[in-house]
């Protein structure tokens, strides 16, 4: 029996079906299914969804445009990135160009004028805003204490037009 | 959405965004983001004038967090202006400083002495330097006559005087330095200006705009070799062919000078000064700066330069070349490791450029694998630059033809296309790249004026 097409489904309600021009880009010279896997939290879903072929939601990932091919790719490949950008402070620092691995190399190699479309699109979304209105475009939790956000205004007071 | 992305695509963004204060938005999100964003915050500093307005506050702020200080990598700092009165308490923590720094009750004095009579903003520029201990790049102006304080810090710093807070001996990192030399009055050699930089022990980079130097007899140059592999003196006077700045730099790899003065530019002297780094030179360029009549140029010619045995990129002004000499085959003095050739300046007169395009046309055929005898196996660039736009073009189809150049195009006078077409199709055939520019629009894109030139 032929694999069901694997489609997602983003949190704002957009399908993106793995073989559209997306999917076929990025995608073509791996297996779906062994892409998708990569990331835990599919790979968790299409255990417990079975394959039915229906499209797949993903939570708290919201289509903007652009940007939200980067959320999908990353959270695609999560099973490193996701993982990675969240469990820690102390392993910020050593991730290096050089930490990159194999896949993740081939997958910069294949489109870079998308993945150079979406840093303006991040970039140009952030352009003209405050820190409050940043946070809010992209669900950011403000952690600082009010100390530390007075120590901050205090480092960056001499850049102050 | 954002705190998910790979950090390597977080730093691009980071780096994407156009102003200070927009990076610091991204930065001040979350703690995460200001542990990792907050040193490539500082990394980069460009402050738009070498003024107290904004000097002051980022020297404060260093002074007060040394911390952040160490996370300057490069800096950059516009022209000077004059300075505004000194506040009270911007003295105190000015005379607390120079107590850091001063060695003795004597140079306490020297620089306090200095404050009194400084009508500019190099007094800070001098103090912030000396917080910066992992400096890599700088790029500033520097006033002729009235860059006491940076003198006196450099001198400091390059004597090992001026230890930074963590006890080392100062910018150990630094390796490139572009110094944009302003003449206040007098036309002083401001040469010496640039010894310091000479003796750091990284420094691998320097390039200074609007030099000007005199005569060095030989027991005064600098008896350390130094470790500049790149020099650039642009826009520039120098007299003696730059030896004072040639000669310490041992392992020199490339040399750029462009000539402007109404005195000649003596091609002999800088024949002689480069002719001792023959060996590790990898790249030359010596030629006018734009606007300089031709009439300045000596007659004399570069001489051989065969002999050259690291030579790669290679552009002269057409008359250093070759001098009056024209007829003298460009395939022997040019030395055979040759890559890229570019005459620059070849004047108004076509019947020196019929017989210098000959001289090309022999040069490449003797870059040919099927040749009898290959003299330059490794040419592969060949560009001619002379004042070849037409006059003729609305200004709208100038901006048009800009699009592709220096394609050919209706940008530049005919004539030059008509005598250079077997020349052209002699470098296709042999895999040589050839172009022709006009001296004014490479001007335009390569010679930009300081904006305080006087």
């Amino acid at each position: 029996m032929a694999t069901p097409t694997l489609t997602f489904t983003s949190s704002d309600g957009v399908d993106i079906p793995v073989g559209s021009r997306f999917g076929a880009d990025l995608l073509s010279r791996h297996l779906e299914r062994d892409v998708a896997e990569r990331s835990q939290l599919i790979k968790n879903m299409l255990e417990d969804l079975g394959e039915t072929g229906e499209p797949i939601p993903i939570p708290n990932v919201s289509h903007l445009g652009s940007a939200m091919r980067l959320t999908f790719q990353s959270t695609l490949h999560d099973g490193n990135s996701l993982t990675r950008c969240s469990t820690g402070d102390d392993d910020d620092s050593r991730r290096k160009t050089t930490d990159i691995d194999e896949w993740d190399q081939k997958f910069m190699q294949v489109d870079q004028e998308m993945l150079f479309e979406i840093i303006l699109t991040v970039a140009n979304m952030i352009k003209g805003k405050s820190p409050e209105e940043i946070r809010k475009t992209f669900n950011i939790q403000n952690d600082f204490t009010p100390e530390e956000e007075d120590q901050i205004r205090r480092e960056n007071e001499w850049a102050e037009e | 959405m954002l705190l998910s992305l790979p950090l390597e695509l977080i730093f691009v963004i980071f780096d994407h965004l156009e102003t200070y204060q927009q990076r610091l938005n991204l930065a001040r999100l979350c703690r995460r983001f200001y542990k990792l964003l907050s040193p490539r915050l500082l990394s980069s500093i460009e402050l738009p004038r070498c003024s107290p307005e904004y000097l002051i506050p980022l020297t404060l702020t260093f002074n007060k967090y040394r911390y952040l200080a160490k996370n300057v990598r490069c800096f950059t700092v516009g022209k000077p202006e004059p300075t505004r009165w000194v506040g009270c308490l911007v003295r105190k923590t000015l005379e607390d400083m120079i107590g850091e720094i001063s060695h003795s009750e004597s140079e306490r004095a020297h620089w306090i002495s200095q404050l009194e009579g400084n009508q500019n903003g190099e007094y800070w520029m001098a103090l912030l330097l000396h917080l910066l201990p992992n400096l890599e790049e700088l790029e500033c102006f520097w006033v002729g006559n009235k860059m006491h304080c940076v003198d006196l810090m450099l001198k400091a710093i390059v004597a090992g005087k001026m230890p930074f807070v963590d006890g080392r001996p100062g910018f150990t990192g630094l390796r490139q330095v572009h110094i944009k030399l302003i003449q206040s009055g007098g036309r002083g050699n401001t040469s010496r200006k640039l010894r310091p930089f000479y003796q750091l022990p990284s420094m691998k980079v320097l390039k200074a705009q609007m030099v000007i130097g005199g005569f060095v007899p030989a027991d005064q140059l600098p008896e350390k070799s130094s470790p500049i592999e790149h020099l650039e003196i642009v826009q520039s006077c120098m007299p003696n062919g730059c030896h004072d700045l040639i000669a310490p730099c041992k392992n020199l790899k490339s040399f750029k000078y462009s000539h402007h003065d109404s005195s000649r530019l003596d091609v002999e002297a800088f024949s002689q000064s480069l002719g001792a780094r023959k060996d590790t030179l990898e790249e030359l360029s010596v030629d006018r700066f734009w606007g300089v009549s031709s009439g300045t140029i000596d007659s004399k010619s570069f001489g051989s330069l065969s002999d050259y045995a690291a030579l790669k990129r290679l552009r002269l002004s057409m008359d250093i070349l070759v001098g009056d000499r024209l007829r003298t085959p460009l395939v022997d003095i040019l030395p055979p490791c040759l890559e890229s050739l570019y005459i620059a300046d070849m004047g108004r007169d076509e019947g020196k450029h019929e017989v210098l395009v000959a001289g090309l046309c022999s040069l490449v055929k003797a870059s040919h694998v099927q040749a009898s005898y290959v003299i330059f196996p490794l040419l592969k660039q060949l560009g001619i630059e002379g004042t070849f736009q037409n006059p003729n073009l609305s200004s709208q189809e100038r901006s048009e033809c800009l699009k592709i150049y220096p394609e050919p195009s209706s940008l530049l006078v005919s004539w030059i296309y008509e005598i250079t077409k077997e020349l052209s199709t002699i470098c296709f055939e042999n895999g040589v790249s050839f172009t022709v520019h006009d001296a004014q629009i490479e001007r335009q894109y390569t010679e930009v004026l300081p904006d305080g030139t006087p």
